[in-house]
């Protein structure tokens, strides 16, 4: 038999098949599973709660009965709904700038070649592999007014006249839980930074040094410049991040002190559903919530792209 | 031995506008050493891969030895490749490189490494089986990537540019070597590349590619001297081909070729069975085929005035201006001569390639044939 | 460079440090002494002596002066991660609660490892903790195996909505937990996997699929085509070219993603809670339990923290050179 027949023999059913059914089928075949689960777990309960947003439901297996657009008007004189939304953005703003600035400020730091620099960049990792619960213990003993170590530490060191109240203030206690969400997630935008650094080429660097631009001025026309696409993601992945904050919300201050004090859209959404048990407007809520997050990482990411390219 | 064919092949990628190749049909003679020869984007990479199944044709069919393996999957194919950049498998040593299509095929390790060590006594590479690939310089790589296609003793021989990456000297000892490959193995080895000494130290045929279009395919020695259309004429050769167009005509027992701003090169007479083409003509000449001697010396021939002097060994070129034209010959008589001076230029009617002006089609210059 | 420029340039970078130190130093030992300084003093001092240090040494090394610089910010960087953690969570675990009455101390009085063997006496606790490791280690594998082959199937095959399968990975992973919680329980509860370990595992492989799939993809784009190309014309299919050539090729990105996976999964928060009613309890909910003040007894709380910190500190500490990848050799963060 000659060689090109013995050749064609050879294989397992799935070579028997023609180049592109082959390649069809080995696809279904890899993401089948794939599919199948997020099929049952995530784009069948988004479409359930759909329905949620139109019933009125309080709990699952109880009365469900049709009430139209009634929980999406609710949404309009709901007063919390507008709190939660301005919060959010009290929480969104502030955690952007700080994380980006102090990230891009602690990269360029780790840029520099001195002994160590490895043990600093690994010791990076720390606050973002820490389970953020045990982040907020270990804050809300550190910040405590009574037993905590920073109160007494920032009054001895002169920074501050008496101790700062971290964890009763309105809205105080809100900038607190930013300033540990920073703390979380800086080292992240740091890492972020210090790649996209070394992709800049010490070419540019040298070419501004002979030209005497000083250690600022290389930063503010070469570096900064070169950064700039870079400062844009961070940004995003920080606004996303932090849009969805809850775990520090839940197991620090309940979304008090006060009423609604530390309050934003993702945990308001939360004890509608689980703790009022008003699963068909926790379920609207959440959907706001998606929204805007669909709709600004879409956004933000093509507009980026698009701005890139020019 | 496969006979390689395709058969009005078209290939197009998703979202490019032109087509990576052409309609093409072509047939690589069973057992044959033939070279695609095109530059970038030429399309001979498409065609290699097309042959051997990693990318799908897009319209027409392909066929070893008269069997259609257009939709067959590579893995059953029965060809072997070596790419331009080896694809050694980083993670194997060179003995498992070489081993893994047995490997694939169910054979015992024994047998096997047996099989391994022969390949690599042929081709000098036993010292190196038990090392890794990134402790391997460049020509053992590209022998270990030899290897692995040898040993399977394929029908198929298909190769991707696989010297282009050594130095000369390698390169020259390899183009040996392969062709000692291919008479051992007696397999149809079709090899691309951009190199024209590589086509014509190695290829029994070569098929001359440009934009995914085929221009000629023919013996190296037809497409050097008969070449089909102008892209063949000036892409074969070391040094660029002189053109000119103009229109023949007879007088005084001499063929004239009327130029632009008055030029007229005396072709020497008509020979037998030769017919002028009637109308405007592109002419070719190689510059190894214009004599340049002493303006002061015997001979018919155009006077020209020479503009630069070069040295191609074994010989010495210059250029000449004759008129608004510039013309590169070969200087067969008076080394000495210098930029500035006056020189004779000779050319034979035998050695001019007759293009048509517009289609830079060759034109069929015998009486016998149509006109 | 001139024996006298040399010279003064030293004592520029001397007296920088000098100030430095200074500064530094007294600033902090004001934790237990009373100076008269203000703290804009300090400020001042700090500021003007690192940039002596800096413009000194450069004078001496070119660049040398930023790099000392860094070295001395980046200590404060290292402090700054480093202290409340080492001595609330470490040092705090050590310390009695009675001790906590007096005030805060940094060094325990009488340091104990009391706490920890108490850890084991609390069983939403224990259970918690045996919880996540079963959890999140097989939710870590079964994502890593199916995003292994999906990544796979996006990265190199080719079949109609390849783009459409790709984008829609990315916008999936968008979408936030909460939007998916309700439903979701209201399917487990019909196949009864509210409150089971199974239910469990797979409420966080829906989790956490996308983003190793996504991360995936990235490092099978990076594997060179024409290898997979060599496989396969040497004989091998689909799933033995996937088996023999890339995937031991891609072996670093594979372990690292799977590490991901694992912390994305330990750390987490939102369904281990909504899921367990009563016997699946997880380490992260029942840590907030811990903080409840009814509950709250901080050294305790600090151990069950570090015993909570310290597994995903040692595996992001041994993957550490793999996450942070520099040029040339596609990171995963």
């Amino acid at each position: 038999m000659s060689g090109a027949e013995a050749a064609v023999r050879r294989g397992t059913w799935l070579s028997r098949l023609p180049i592109r059914r082959e390649n069809q089928a080995y696809a279904a075949l890899f993401l089948g599973p794939t599919f199948l689960l997020v099929l049952a777990l995530i784009i069948y309960p988004l479409v359930f709660s759909v329905s949620l947003t139109f019933s009125r439901v309080s709990t699952l297996g109880g009365e469900r009965s049709w009430v139209g657009f009634d929980n999406w008007a609710r949404l309009f004189r709901d007063p919390l709904f507008a709190q939660s939304l301005g919060q959010t953005v009290m929480y969104v703003v502030p955690a952007c700038i700080l994380a980006v600035v102090i990230g891009l400020a602690v990269a360029l730091v780790l840029n520099q070649d001195f002994p160590g620099r490895l043990l600093v960049r690994a010791s990076l990792l720390i606050p973002w592999a820490l389970p953020p619960v045990v982040v907020a213990a270990m804050f809300q003993w550190f910040l405590d007014g009574r037993r905590g170590l920073l109160a007494p530490w920032l009054v001895q060191l002169g920074l501050v006249d008496k101790a700062p109240a971290f964890f009763t203030g309105v809205p105080g206690t809100l900038y607190t839980l930013v300033g540990i969400h920073v703390w979380k997630t800086f080292p992240l935008i740091a890492l972020i930074f210090l790649v996209s650094l070394q992709y800049l080429p010490r070419e540019t660097i040298h070419a501004a040094q002979i030209d005497g631009a000083n250690a600022w001025r290389r930063f503010r026309y070469v570096t900064l410049p070169f950064l700039l696409p870079t400062i844009g993601v961070a940004l995003i992945i920080q606004l996303l991040v932090t849009i969805q904050l809850f775990d520090l919300i839940f197991a620090l201050t309940g979304g008090g002190p006060g009423a609604y004090s530390t309050y934003n859209l993702y945990f308001y959404a939360f004890k509608t559903s689980f703790e009022h048990t008003n699963l068909s407007y926790g379920a609207v809520l959440a959907y706001v919530v998606t929204a805007i997050i669909v709709v600004l990482g879409v956004v933000l990411t093509r507009g980026g792209r698009s701005l890139r390219l020019s | 031995m496969a006979e390689v064919r395709l058969d009005r092949v078209v290939k197009r990628y998703r979202g490019l506008a032109h087509e990576a190749l052409q309609e093409t049909s072509v047939t690589f003679k069973d057992g044959l050493f033939t070279c695609i020869l095109g530059p970038s984007g030429s399309g001979k990479t498409t065609i290699l891969k097309l042959l051997a199944g990693i990318e799908e044709v897009s319209s027409g069919r392909i066929r070893f030895d008269g069997v259609d393996v257009t939709n067959v999957t590579p893995e059953r194919r029965d060809v072997a490749m070596v790419f331009q950049s080896y694809a050694l498998y980083p993670n194997m040593t060179a003995r498992d490189n070489i081993a893994f299509p047995l490997q694939l095929r169910g054979l015992p390790r024994a047998e096997r490494y047996r099989r391994v060590d022969e390949v690599a006594a042929m081709l000098g590479i036993g010292p190196t089986l038990a090392r890794h690939p990134r402790q391997l310089s460049g020509g053992e790589r590209q022998r270990v990537a030899l290897g692995r296609a040898i040993v399977r003793d394929p029908k198929v021989f298909l190769l991707d540019e696989p010297i282009s990456n050594l130095d000369a000297n390698l390169r020259m000892q390899t183009r040996e070597e392969l062709k000692r490959i291919h008479a051992d193995l007696k397999a149809t080895f079709i090899y691309v590349t951009h190199d024209q000494d590589d086509a014509s130290a190695m290829g029994d045929e070569v098929v001359v590619m440009a934009a995914g279009r085929i221009h000629q395919a023919d013996t190296p020695t037809a497409v050097y001297w008969q070449p089909a259309d102008r892209f063949v004429a000036s892409f074969l050769g070391r040094l660029p081909m002189n053109f000119v167009t103009g229109t023949l005509g007879e007088g005084d027992g001499s063929v004239v070729l009327e130029g632009p701003d008055g030029l007229a090169l005396d072709l020497g007479p008509r020979p037998d069975g030769v017919r002028l083409p009637p109308g405007r003509v592109l002419v070719g000449i190689r510059p190894e085929s214009v004599q340049a001697a002493r303006a002061d010396g015997p001979g018919p021939g155009v006077i020209g005035t020479v503009t630069l002097t070069e040295v191609v060994p074994p010989d010495r070129y210059l250029t000449a201006a004759v008129g608004s034209w510039s013309v590169r010959a070969r200087v067969v008589d008076g080394d000495e001569v210098q930029p500035g001076d006056q020189v004779r230029l000779r050319f034979g009617l035998r050695s001019l390639n007759f293009f048509d002006p517009e289609s830079e089609q060759r034109l069929d210059m015998s009486s016998a044939g149509p006109s | 460079m001139s024996n006298a420029n040399d010279r003064r340039a030293r004592l520029r970078a001397w007296s920088g440090a000098a100030l430095v130190a200074g500064a530094a130093g007294l600033e902090l030992s004001q934790l237990f002494v009373d100076w008269p300084f203000p703290v804009w003093a300090y400020v001042v001092a700090t500021v003007a002596g690192l940039v002596l240090l800096w413009r000194g040494l450069d004078q001496l090394h070119i660049g040398m002066g930023a790099r000392a610089v860094a070295a001395v910010l980046a200590l404060f960087v290292v402090l700054v991660i480093v202290v409340p953690f080492g001595v609330v969570v470490v040092l705090g675990s050590l310390q009695r609660p009675v001790d906590l009455l007096t005030g805060p101390h940094v060094i325990p009085p009488q340091p104990t490892l009391d706490q920890y063997v108490r850890l084991f006496n609390i069983a939403y606790l224990s259970e918690g903790i045996r919880n996540s490791l079963i959890v999140s280690t097989t939710a870590a594998i079964v994502a890593t195996l199916l995003a292994l082959l999906g990544a796979y199937a996006i990265a190199s095959l080719r079949f109609p909505g390849r783009r459409a399968v790709y984008t829609s990975v990315m916008l999936i992973y968008m979408l936030p937990g909460i939007a998916l919680l309700v439903p979701l329980v209201a399917i487990f509860r019909t196949f009864r996997l509210i409150d089971t370990l199974p239910g469990m595992i797979l409420g966080h492989v829906a989790l956490i699929l996308p983003l190793v799939t996504w991360l995936l993809v990235s490092a099978f784009e990076g594997v060179e085509p024409d290898l997979e190309h060599a496989a396969r014309i040497d004989g091998a299919g689909r799933f033995d070219a996937l088996r023999r050539v890339v995937i031991p090729m891609t072996v670093p990105s594979i372990a690292t993603t799977a590490v991901f996976a694992f912390v994305l999964s330990w750390n987490e928060l939102l369904f281990s809670r909504v899921l367990y009613v009563s016997s699946t309890p997880m380490l992260a909910p029942s840590i907030v339990n811990l903080m409840d003040p009814i509950n709250r007894v901080e050294p305790q709380l600090s151990a069950a923290g570090l015993v909570a910190s310290v597994p995903v500190l040692i595996l992001a500490l041994v993957m550490q050179r793999y996450l942070i990848r520099g040029r040339g050799e596609g990171a995963v963060i």
